[in-house]
């Protein structure tokens, strides 16, 4: 009874400290919230008012299409609502109380379960925008790849979040760890990518990126899953379009299922363990 | 108080904008009006086999035929289900060589003899160009695309069986003038093409027409039954009927059978009947769709919105009391 009373006097400060950054970030929440409602209708609905433009042949290449931008909105998100989980602690020098009223640690992690749970609402609302406009469309049941793909979704949320975690345990200020974190995963994964394939083609997978780790949101999605998974395009012949020419173009389509998975699961690890021992070196 | 002036100009033009940009989007549909209103809509519609009564098919309609022969897939099963998924539509304007080709041949031709007499057709000056200077009819009309899952008693597989199209003529005096034509240039033809060919292009009755059309989808535009009853008796049809939005045709297999067509509201066929001399039906084809299972989980989330907003604002009052 009192080992139960101990773990629950243990749990409640993170609890409080859940709902009290949920309360202080409702202004992100309902922005971002308003964001992918809007961009769900307009891709799921408004679009489809206009009678020349093709609906999906099946259900799951409806979702696909929906989701071409969910990972834009977990990148600003992520970027938005962890940046400033560790760094603002220090920003604002409550990271250097000797004798705080509460661990630390539990301080940042209920700051970074209620920054979670909202980028996880978000989703959430914006997978079941696009479940409900595909019932609309296609009739019941709703294809179970919509779930394996939030579930990568998801997945993909807490790798992005763990990232920014990471960043924001050694930046000095929020706003910088956001451009930072923006930049790198917006521009600098995908710029990566290019280079890669450019200099390796098929011999290297590209599966240190988090935006192609990203694409199995999607392409868990494509029946059949796509194999071969890197395509090579060849241009500058006489072929139709110009294809069947000398100089080449490859691209990797996405990770496997398995491999993806595992990576994704390896990456939060470490970007969590590496964020938790830059906080402890910091506060020495 | 400029406050207030401010947020009012910025009121009105939201509004302003909001009032072009609706009337875009509504601009588009009403450019596109004419007598008869399309009633497409985007969307999944499901079609069962609801009977099948195989012993009186075999004695009424024919012995060697199935539904089969009718509908692809197992549409000869109790209980088979198709599916049908609209994509989208477009206005178009044929020409006699597209409805030649389009209509016509496909209906009494393969592939590859469609090839074939086009290309000893083209041979023979009677090209596009030629064919459509000589027979000068243009026909209005809104082309659509849809995906469809044969009729079958297992579950769906994820891809559609085939992509079909679906046409609805924006008048329907129209299908007199493609018959005139098409069984003026088909004598023509057999005259003087195809005079010691194996091939040669069938006469067709108003009435032969009207079943071919019937199914292979017939898709009609708003209002219903007069679209149909203008159909009718343009073409001139001697076995056919209206009766409301429901086709009536009456067909002689092994003894004279009725099948009756229903469109419904998007114009479309939404349920299929046969039945023999004495008024039994011996075959079924019904249909349905989710919509408003949509719209009825729509309404409760947002009266459930509404609810919980109301309850938050109330609370807080109460709070700040």
């Amino acid at each position: 009874m009192s080992n139960e009373n101990e773990s629950l006097i243990g749990i409640t400060p993170i609890y409080h400290t859940i709902v009290f950054e949920m309360k202080t970030q409702t202004k992100k929440l309902y922005f971002f919230t308003v964001v992918a409602i809007l961009i769900a209708i307009l891709l799921g609905y408004i679009l489809q008012l206009f009678p020349g433009y093709l609906l999906s042949d099946t259900q799951a290449e409806f979702f696909s299409g929906g989701l071409s931008f969910i990972s834009f909105i977990t990148l600003f998100a992520a970027c938005l609502f962890f940046s400033g989980i560790i760094c603002s602690e220090f920003d604002k020098k409550t990271g250097f109380i000797v004798f705080p009223k509460i661990n630390k640690y539990k301080l940042i992690l209920g700051k970074y379960l209620g920054n979670l749970i909202l980028v996880i609402f978000i989703v959430t609302v914006y997978y079941l925008i696009l479940g409900f406009l595909g019932f609309l469309y296609y009739g019941g049941p709703i294809n179970i790849r919509i779930f394996y793909s939030y579930g990568f979704a998801i997945l993909y949320v807490i790798a992005l979040s763990s990232f920014v975690t990471l960043f924001s345990s050694f930046m000095k200020n929020v706003n910088i760890t956001i451009i930072i974190t923006l930049i790198i995963l917006l521009m600098g994964f995908n710029i990566a990518d290019q280079i890669v394939t450019l200099v390796f083609a098929d011999t290297f997978e590209p599966l240190y990126s988090l935006a192609y780790l990203g694409k199995l949101i999607t392409s868990v999605l494509e029946n059949p899953f796509p194999d071969p998974r890197y395509v090579e395009f060849s241009f500058g012949g006489m072929g139709p379009g110009g294809f069947g020419g000398h100089f080449t173009f490859g691209s990797w389509a996405t990770p496997s299922i398995f491999m993806g998975t595992t990576l994704l699961l390896v990456y939060i690890v470490a970007f969590f363990v590496l964020a938790a021992l830059l906080f402890k070196r910091r506060q020495l | 108080m400029r406050i207030i002036k401010s947020k009012t100009r910025t009121s009105i033009l939201s509004l302003t904008i909001l009032s072009l940009f609706l009337i875009g989007i509504l601009s588009t549909s009403i450019v596109a009006s004419s007598t008869y209103q399309h009633t497409l809509a985007k969307g999944t519609d499901d079609f069962v086999v609801n009977l099948y009564n195989s012993a009186d098919w075999k004695t009424t309609v024919d012995s060697t035929l199935t539904p089969s022969d009718w509908f692809e897939g197992e549409a000869n099963i109790t209980n088979a289900k198709s599916k049908t998924t609209l994509k989208g539509w477009t206005v178009n304007t044929w020409d006699t060589y597209d409805v030649l080709t389009s209509i016509f041949m496909p209906e009494y031709f393969s592939f590859g003899e469609i090839l074939t007499l086009l290309n000893i057709m083209k041979l023979q000056e009677y090209n596009e160009t030629t064919i459509n200077a000589n027979y000068t009819n243009k026909y209005n009309l809104w082309y659509g695309l849809r995906a469809v899952w044969n009729y079958t008693s297992n579950d769906y597989e994820e891809n559609p069986s085939y992509s079909d199209r679906i046409i609805i003529f924006q008048n329907p005096l129209d299908f007199k003038s493609m018959l005139n034509d098409y069984n003026n240039l088909a004598e023509d033809l057999n005259n003087n093409i195809f005079k010691f060919s194996p091939y040669s292009f069938p006469n067709i009755s108003a009435d032969d027409f009207l079943w071919h059309l019937a199914l292979k989808g017939l898709a009609i535009a708003e209002p219903h039954s007069n679209y149909l009853e203008s159909l009718i008796a343009e073409l001139g049809c001697e076995n056919a009927s209206v009766s409301g939005s429901t086709l009536i045709i009456e067909r002689y297999g092994l003894t004279n059978y009725t099948v009756e067509i229903f469109y419904g509201d998007k114009g479309i066929m939404a349920s299929f009947t046969v039945k023999d001399i004495s008024n039994t039906i011996i075959y079924q084809i019904t249909s349905s769709n989710s919509e408003w299972l949509f719209y009825l989980i729509l309404v409760i989330v947002s009266a459930s919105f509404v609810v919980l907003i109301v309850y938050v604002v109330i609370r807080n009052k109460k709070h700040k009391r």
